[in-house]
């Protein structure tokens, strides 16, 4: 199946910024829904691992049928509110990939990048804005929760996703933690 | 210090001070760990296994979830068929009130509903710019009269209707939907409504899943069943799935073949469904040909 920008966020960033994204990446996958990105992702990681974490049980179904198809998707059937919960699973990462539809998404990145993303890693935040606020600009809301990223990320890039996804803005960082 | 991970806990000695954070550190080296405790000895077990482990997991927290959710199910199934049965005697009481008053308007129930919940008296429709006929009975009409009062309280007990088939839709509408997320292969095979009978008869999948296919066939026609039992009447052939097509859709002689057949397949899905939960295209598929196959046998 093509991958389709419509209908995947990575995708869509992937038509506006080219990132190096090694075969052998540990990435670590927050909201990973029903699986059809990490199933791509899956394929370029192919010497790498996914470590796929989403908290409703409908779509969590089919990742698990995914997983057993493809042999670097880990399944987690966890709140990626509480990363501690699934700390004991889940290795350092050089990849946290999120996309998440929550009010506290910043907050979410910064928690997991904590325990998880190693020195040197990268996130890539699938912002959506009309979770944060139904009203405000995006820019406004964007650059009011850029501020909010923990200190050890810096910023690479910031990059809206119109016209595949509305609302939303992809920001993409590297983390600085010994 | 002690770290729990997923092959064990394991005791890790940092000298202190050298990392700010040792749990990262830990995490660098779960595999080596892993390795060390001899548990993924050669690199690609490491994820097998940690993949074997998180799968196991995510199935028992999703059949957690699952019944659960089935338990919110079933109250929406109850009260949607109650929820039915009021809405129709209650409309039966409206529209024989409203009929005394206008017997000749022959429309279907829905649209009487609508006619009354809108305009209300005859005298209504006959300023409205509805269809001609309609006007010319209600002008011709030798029902009784109705008055103010009386038009007020049919015209709101309309509505009422009107709203109770709305939720009644609305429910249906998520019982489906939750329906299919709970059992996908049964709800691809015969259809979530049929499913969500089958489920509060048999008081949800666990029992549905247990149940020998026998009695799945006779679900719904537990009178004829212990009549039969009791005075020898002739043994009911199908009870609430006779709704499914293939059977009320084909020729009376065989459909006690097919209900048996049907119900064997929906016994062994119901399973699949409540043990495993994955989709079973091929499986589905499967069963649906061979139905058809039968339904064509005379």
């Amino acid at each position: 199946m093509r991958w389709n920008p419509q209908t995947s966020k990575f995708a869509a960033f992937l038509t506006k910024k080219d990132i190096d994204l090694r075969s052998n990446t540990k990435m670590l996958y927050l909201g990973a829904a029903s699986g059809s990105t990490a199933s791509h992702l899956s394929k370029i990681l192919a010497d790498g691992v996914i470590y796929a974490v989403e908290f409703s049980w409908k779509p969590m179904r089919k990742l698990v049928e995914l997983s057993k198809r493809e042999k670097n998707i880990i399944p987690l059937f966890f709140d990626a509110n509480r990363p501690e919960e699934y700390a004991p699973y889940v290795e350092m990462v050089d990849f946290i990939y999120q996309d998440i539809a929550q009010k506290n998404q910043v907050e979410i990145a910064n928690k997991n990048a904590e325990i998880f993303l190693a020195r040197g890693g990268v996130l890539l935040l699938m912002l959506k804005t009309r979770s944060i606020d139904a009203v405000e600009e995006t820019k406004k809301i964007a650059s009011a929760e850029i501020k909010r990223l923990d200190e050890k990320f810096n910023i690479i890039d910031v990059l809206k996703l119109d016209p595949f996804y509305k609302d939303h803005v992809a920001i993409l960082a590297n983390y600085d933690h010994p | 210090m002690r770290y729990e991970t997923w092959f064990g806990d394991i005791e890790v000695e940092l000298e202190e001070g050298e990392y700010e954070d040792p749990s990262r550190e830990v995490r660098r080296h779960y595999r080596d760990s892993a390795r060390e405790t001899g548990i993924a000895v050669k690199e690609k077990d490491y994820i097998e296994l940690l993949k074997e482990e998180c799968i196991s997991l995510a199935k028992t927290k999703i059949k957690l979830k699952a019944e659960e959710k089935e338990k919110s199910i079933e109250r929406a199934i109850t009260t949607m068929e109650e929820l039915g049965d009021a809405t129709n005697s209650l409309s039966e009481k409206l529209l024989d009130w409203y009929g005394e008053h206008f017997p000749e308007l022959s429309l279907r129930r829905e649209e009487t509903l609508e006619v009354i919940a809108r305009y209300g008296s005859r005298k209504r429709i006959i300023e409205s710019n509805m269809d001609k006929k309609i006007i010319e009975k209600a002008k011709e009409s030798d029902g009784i009269e109705l008055s103010i009062e009386e038009e007020k309280i049919l015209r709101r007990f309309s509505k009422s209707i009107k709203e109770m088939r709305e939720l009644e839709n609305e429910l249906e509408g998520y019982v489906e939907e939750n329906i299919e997320a709970i059992t996908p292969n049964l709800s691809s095979f015969i259809g979530p409504t049929l499913v969500a009978k089958l489920l509060s008869l048999s008081g949800g999948l666990k029992n549905l899943a247990f149940m020998p296919s026998s009695k799945i066939q006779v679900l719904g026609a537990e009178k004829a069943l212990f009549k039969h039992l009791s005075r020898g009447t002739p043994p009911p052939k199908h009870g609430v799935i006779f709704q499914h097509p293939a059977i009320h859709n084909s020729k009376r002689e065989i459909r006690g073949k097919l209900a048996r057949d049907l119900a064997a397949k929906i016994a062994i899905l119901a399973r699949v469904d409540y043990f495993s939960g994955e989709s079973r295209g091929d499986l589905i598929k499967e069963f649906k040909d061979e139905i058809k196959k039968k339904e064509k046998q005379k």
